[in-house]
Formats: C-alpha cells, structure tokens, sequence
C-alpha cells in the first residue's frame, strides 16, 4: 500500500499526462449555482421556490381532492354502500361502513367509508402532488442547495452541527432520513439527529395532509415543530457527550432533471404507497373502530382525560386518532380534523400528533440504525427518554402560549 | 443593443416588478381586493406573492449598471424566474380550478370555463412574457459580445 | 460472479446499476443517497453476474457508517470485479479512490461517468494513455443516457489486477 502523500503526487503526476482542462469558463449554470447558496440571492429565491411548492401542491391536490374525489365519494360512493352493504347495526357494518346517516366520507368513520376516501382521495392526490415536486427539487441539485443555504443561515445565528441533508430528507418519508444519518460522523450526531427527526419533522404523507385539510394552521405548525426541533437540537447538543464535527456538503451541479427519472421515481413512491401505505391507513381505521367496539377507547379517554384537557388543552377524543397515528400519522391528522374542537386545540393536537411517538416504519427504522449508534438499548432507551420530556414540555408548552394569547 | 438600452429596460421591468410587489404586500397586509384595469391585488397569500416581487424587481435594480457579463445575465434570470415561478403557479391554478363543474356536474360548462380566463390578472402574470423577453434580450447581447 | 459498483457519492453509481440491472433504485441529484447496498443481476457473456450498488466512499479508510458499509461489502467477498465509478469532472479524487482499490490487490474497471459533463466543461482525458499506464479498462459513460454502458459490459470480464510497484514505476517515469 502507499502512504496517501506519495499516492496524492503520483495522481496529480498521472493527471497532469492525461487531463486536460478547458478554459474556466463560468456558464450561466455555475453563477446560478452560486447564487442559489448566496443568502442574500438565495434566501428570495428560496421562498419563491417554497411559495411554488405550495402553490402547486394547492392547485393539484385541491383538483383532485375537491374537484372529483370529494363528490365522488359523498354523493356516490357514501350513500351507495351504506345501503348496499347488508348486517346494518351489526359490529362488521360498523368497522366497515361506520355510521350508517353520515352525509360526508369523513364523518362515517368505517374502514371502507373513511378508510379509502382519506387514503385514496386525499393522501394520494397530495403526496403525488408532494413526492412530484420533491423528485424535481431533487434532482435538479437544488435539494443540497437549499441545505447549504439553511445551514449558513443556522450558523449565523449561531446554531452548529445540525445535518441538513437528512432533516430534508425527512421531509419526504422519516425512514430514509433516519437511514441517512449513517453518513454522520459520530455517534453523538446520529443519536441526536435520529431523535430530533423523527420526533419533530411531520413526514411527507402528514404534511400533504395538513396542506389539504388544514392549510390555514400549517405554518403555526411547522414553525413550532421546527422551533422545537433547534432548542431541543441546542439542548441535546450540549446534554449529550462527544464531539459534533462539522458537516461539509458536497454540492452537486445544476441539472435539469429528465422526464425519465422523475416519472420513474414518482413511480416507485405511488406504488410503495399503495402496497405499504394504503393497507396501513386501512388497518388504522379498522383498529380504531375495534377498539371502540370493545370500550378501551372511551376507557383511555376517560382515564387519560385529565392529562389531555388539563395538561395539553386537547379534547379527549384526540385519543383515538392518537391511535392511529401509530400506524399513519396522515391518517391520524385526517381523524383530528374530523373532530369538532376549537383551532388552537387542533392546532396543539397536530403538533402532538407530530411528536407523540414516530410511526411504526420510522421506529423499526430506529431500532435498526441503533445498532449502529451505540446500542439498540442506548438508543431505545435515550430516545424514549427524550421524547416523554418532549412530548410533556413542548405539548404542555403550546397550551400556556394558547393561554397567555387567550385562544386556549 | 448597447449596454445603456439593455439597463434601461431591465430598470424599467424592476420598476414593473418592484412597485406592484409592494402594493400586493400592503393589500396582503390589510386584506383587502383591489382591481384597476385588468390588474387585480388581493386575495390569499398575497403578501408572499408581494415579497417575492418586491425581491425580484431589487435583483433587477442590482444588475444595472454592471458590465454585460455572465454575471449579468445569471441574476436577470434569477430574478426573472421568481416571476415565472409566482405567474406559471397563477395559470396553473387557474386551469385546474376552470374544469371541475362543482356542485351537480363533474365538469364546468364551456361558458364558464372560459369566464376563468378573462382576467382581471395578477401582476407576475402580466410579468411573466415581459420577464421572457427581457431574458432572451440580455441572452442575445451577451452572445455577440462573445463572438 | 460479483461485480461492485464503488465511487464517491453523487457520481451516478445507482445510474449504472439500474442500467446494468433494469432496477428501479433511486437515483438523486445529492450525496449520500444510496446508504445500503442493494443487489441485482446481469448476464454478461452468458455468465451470471451478481452486481451490487454499493454506498458512496470518499476512501477506503471508513469515516461514517455508510462508508462502513461499503468496506465491508468489499472485504466480505471473494475476488470480487470493482466497478470504481470516478466523475470525469472530478477525476483526481476518483482515481484516489481506485489507486486505494487496485492496491489492496482487486481486479479493477474504471468507468469515467458524466461524460457528457466533461464534454460540456471542454475537459479532456486521454482514455487510451489512462488505459495504457494503469493497466486495467477505463471507459466513459453517460449513465442517464446508456452511452458507454454496453462498451462497459464488454470490458468486464477484461477487469484487471495490477501492480502497484510498477505503476509507481511507469507514473514517475513519464
Ligand atoms: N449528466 C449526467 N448525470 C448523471 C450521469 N449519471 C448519473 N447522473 C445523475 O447524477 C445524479 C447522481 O446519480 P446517482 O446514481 O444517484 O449517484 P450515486 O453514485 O448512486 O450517489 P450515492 O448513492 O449518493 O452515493 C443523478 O441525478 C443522476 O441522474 C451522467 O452520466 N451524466
Ligand atoms: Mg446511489
């Protein structure tokens, strides 16, 4: 083997034979580049891109959702199969169709009602509208831009050893972003990230779900998750031992990205999201309807009540979405809106839905990754840890703000 | 085209960019709808559409009186494709909403499909060809200045 | 059979494993995005080749638990064929990466990707010098395009060893 000084020399040598380099010319490409990381281009034209997102995403889901599938499932579908579907008043008629005089999909509450209309008629429209975009943000390079963007801007203000790339990441699916903090140096990094991101960053499915059925409350969401996410970050980051090494972005080009890749990935998320997601979200709805049958929902309620309205200023019917969202957070967020409660209340019940526990991908995720990460009980353990001291303060938290303003 | 006609024109849409930017931040602000010829202000999210403007037409004012360069043209396009980003999201949304009939029907009628596109206009859309063009100017001047 | 596919991240590694393979696994315009190998089949010459997508390695040295993952990907098989995919904007730090390869004795292939990049910056690299001076194939590819990459399957079973002692030799002699 050679020592990397001497294979360095017989590089640059061999590369001095072979290589030659045009002249430096700067394209139009490579001074967009630049600008797009410049904060003072950059931070403009980040909120153009993010105003995009949200436009678009607004404009297609909107289409899909309330142009079509709305009326498709309330007026045709709804009042076909609760009279169709036979053994009304029996337990399978309620776990399957749900209240037999609902007038909307969402209110019905049965796996074959509710179930399909939220799975298909709403997660779907909004993280094809969602993955669409991302694919694009993607591939084009501007994704790692943004990071190297938000991470100048974190340490301006004085905020180090966040890892940007996968908190983006997360954004789409919290699996892979727990996956990529193997590309973190140390330990202490990995445990902190994994924690932070599956506790405070609401995955793709949740936030398509938030912009279509709540977009009025989304940014009060996002800001207090993300604000969590920095002060447990800075609080995690001087708790913890070890060192957090700063984290260098390669930046890839500009690209324009191909029809080819972004339909062939878009692809693979719609079709994962009907082999894993859509029998999740069934599975969800027809879990909760069993546990209604059997009491232990209205048991948790009341015994859990004194936490929830006292302590979060939640109504305790939150308890059965909070259920769900076990298994699918959109799912669970979808259940919330459906319940009568005041805004601020819905708004405290989506943050706690957020941060209450990661869904059963990201947590099996977790385990995994722990191994490498200091230990499966360590992990387990610290993150359990952490996320009750989250959840008590950073849910108990908004409810003061709410009384402070008056809105709780 | 000398540098003098190209920077005028780049002033003059970062004038067209920058004041309606502002005016849809005040009527963001207050909330209000204002319509003037086919130019409409107001309505949801307008403040972000003003700030965006507002950033678009500074970038415009900020490549006035620099060298006709790479440079140059890189921040015209910048600032062009915020506009382009705001105004292809306003068509966008406007096609989608145009076909759906609402309440009774699957599909709107051809009447009231069409009513969709008769304006009035929000301003990145009126922008939107003036920012095309502009771009493929400063494009086309570099271009010779190469050759 | 086993074919490696090993490289920086971003260079279009997961590109040449879906051309190689007909998979369908994410391809991303940022590093870091392949974090576990994922492998598939590919009959070249009528033999069966397994190929593995391995994650993105600055060096062999491992400094994160992805590149973790890659090493021992390498260490774990028997004589494996290594794939080094370098950016040809990038070649110096790709070639680092292959010297360290074709040191700890493996049969080696060089597969300059982003050739159209290269193109574009008006780079030019002597494939057939680079060949002749390292010993073992190099080809330019365009992994999105499938330029290259047939070119690159009949190099394959010409994957070879080489001598480090006399490539040191031949470099400083130049
Ligand atoms: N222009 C050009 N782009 C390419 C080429 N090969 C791959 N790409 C693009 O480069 C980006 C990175 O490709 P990947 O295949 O994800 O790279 P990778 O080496 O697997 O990266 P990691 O998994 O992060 O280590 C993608 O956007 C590809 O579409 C090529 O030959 N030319
Ligand atoms: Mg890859």
């Amino acid at each position: 083997m050679l020592d990397p000084e001497e294979r360095w020399r017989l590089i640059d040598k061999l590369a001095r034979e072979t290589v030659e380099y045009g002249a430096d010319r700067s394209t139009i490409g490579s001074v967009l580049a630049e600008l797009t990381v410049k904060p003072l281009t950059g931070i403009p034209f980040a909120l153009a891109v993010l105003y995009g997102f949200w436009g678009f995403f607004d404009a297609f889901a909107g289409f899909f959702t309330d142009g079509f599938f709305v009326p498709l499932f309330d007026d045709h579908w709804l009042p076909w199969i609760q009279n169709a579907f036979p053994l009304k008043g029996s337990w399978l008629y309620y776990i399957l169709v749900g209240d037999p005089e609902a007038v909307n999909s969402f209110e019905a509450l049965g796996m074959l009602t509710s179930g399909v209309f939220v799975a298909i008629g709403v997660v779907l429209p909004a993280i094809v509208a969602f993955y669409l975009i991302i694919t694009i943000l993607e591939d084009s390079g501007y994704m790692p831009r943004l990071a190297v963007l938000v991470d100048t801007v974190l340490h301006k203000i004085g905020l180090h050893g966040f890892a940007v790339v996968p908190m983006i990441l997360s954004l789409g699916c919290n699996v892979p972003g727990v996956a990529s903090t193997r590309t973190l140096e140390t330990k202490k990094q990995r445990f902190m990230m994994m924690i932070l991101l599956s506790v405070f960053i609401p995955c793709g499915a949740q936030l398509g779900v938030m912009l279509s059925l709540i977009p009025e409350f989304f940014g009060y969401i996002m800001i207090y998750l993300l604000a969590g996410f920095f002060v447990f970050g800075w609080i995690l980051n001087r708790l913890i031992p070890g060192r957090s090494p700063e984290i260098i972005t390669d930046v890839p080009p500009l690209r324009i990205p191909t029809f080819k890749n972004v339909s062939r990935k878009l692809w693979v998320k719609v079709k994962g999201f009907f082999t894993n997601a859509i029998p999740f979200v069934l599975l969800g709805v027809g879990l909760v309807n069993l546990l209604y049958l059997g009491g232990v929902i209205s048991w948790l309620a009341n015994s859990l009540e004194p936490l929830f309205t006292g302590w979060f200023g939640i109504p305790k019917e939150t308890v059965a979405p909070l259920i769900a969202g076990f298994l699918r957070k959109d799912l669970a967020v979808a259940q919330l809106s459906a319940i009568d409660m005041s805004g601020f209340q819905l708004i405290t019940s989506v943050v706690i839905i957020s941060i209450y526990f990661p869904c059963i991908a990201t947590f099996s995720m977790i385990i995994k990754e722990g191994r490498n990460s200091g230990g499966v009980i360590k992990v387990l353990g610290g993150s359990l840890l952490t996320l009750i001291t989250v959840v008590f303060l950073w849910g108990g938290l908004l409810h003061l703000i709410g009384i402070l303003l008056g809105v709780a | 085209m000398n540098r003098k006609i190209l920077d005028t024109l780049l002033a003059l849409v970062g004038a067209c960019t920058f004041i309606p930017g502002l005016l849809e931040i005040l009527f963001g602000l207050t909330g209000e709808t204002y319509t003037w010829a086919i130019l409409s202000f107001g309505g949801d999210y307008d403040l972000w559409r003003g700030l965006i403007l507002v950033a678009s037409g500074s970038l415009f004012f900020f490549t006035i009186n620099q060298p006709i360069s790479v440079q140059k043209r890189a921040q015209a396009v910048l600032a062009s494709a915020m506009i382009w980003i705001v105004g292809g999201i306003e068509i966008l949304s406007t096609v989608l909403n145009s076909i759906p009939g609402g309440e009774g029907s699957w599909f709107n009628t051809t009447s009231e499909f069409l009513s969709y596109y008769t304006g009035p206009f929000t301003p990145s859309l009126l922008l939107l060809p003036v920012s095309l063009v502009l771009v493929i100017l400063v494009s086309s001047v570099e271009v010779k200045n190469d050759s | 059979m086993t074919i490696l596919l090993m490289g920086h991240p971003n260079v279009g590694k997961s590109a040449v494993f879906n051309r190689l393979t007909g998979a369908n696994i994410t391809e991303s315009n940022y590093p870091g995005t392949t974090v576990d190998f994922t492998e598939g089949y590919a009959f070249i010459e009528g033999e069966e080749y397994k190929i593995i997508d391995v994650p993105g390695t600055f060096s062999t040295e491992p400094k994160d638990e992805a590149e973790k993952v890659a090493l021992d990907i390498l260490a774990e098989h028997d004589d494996p064929i290594v794939i080094v995919v370098i950016d040809s904007t990038k070649v110096e730090r790709g070639l680092y990466l292959a010297f360290e390869v074709m040191e700890r004795g493996y049969r080696v292939l060089i597969d300059l990707n982003m050739w159209d990049d290269a193109e574009k910056h008006d780079l030019e690299i002597d494939v057939c010098q680079l060949e002749k001076i390292l010993g073992v194939p190099v080809v330019p590819t365009v992994a999105i395009s499938g330029k290259g990459i047939s070119t690159l399957v009949e190099n394959v079973p010409s994957a070879s060893r080489t001598d480090i002692g006399e490539l040191r030799e031949k470099i400083t002699n130049l």
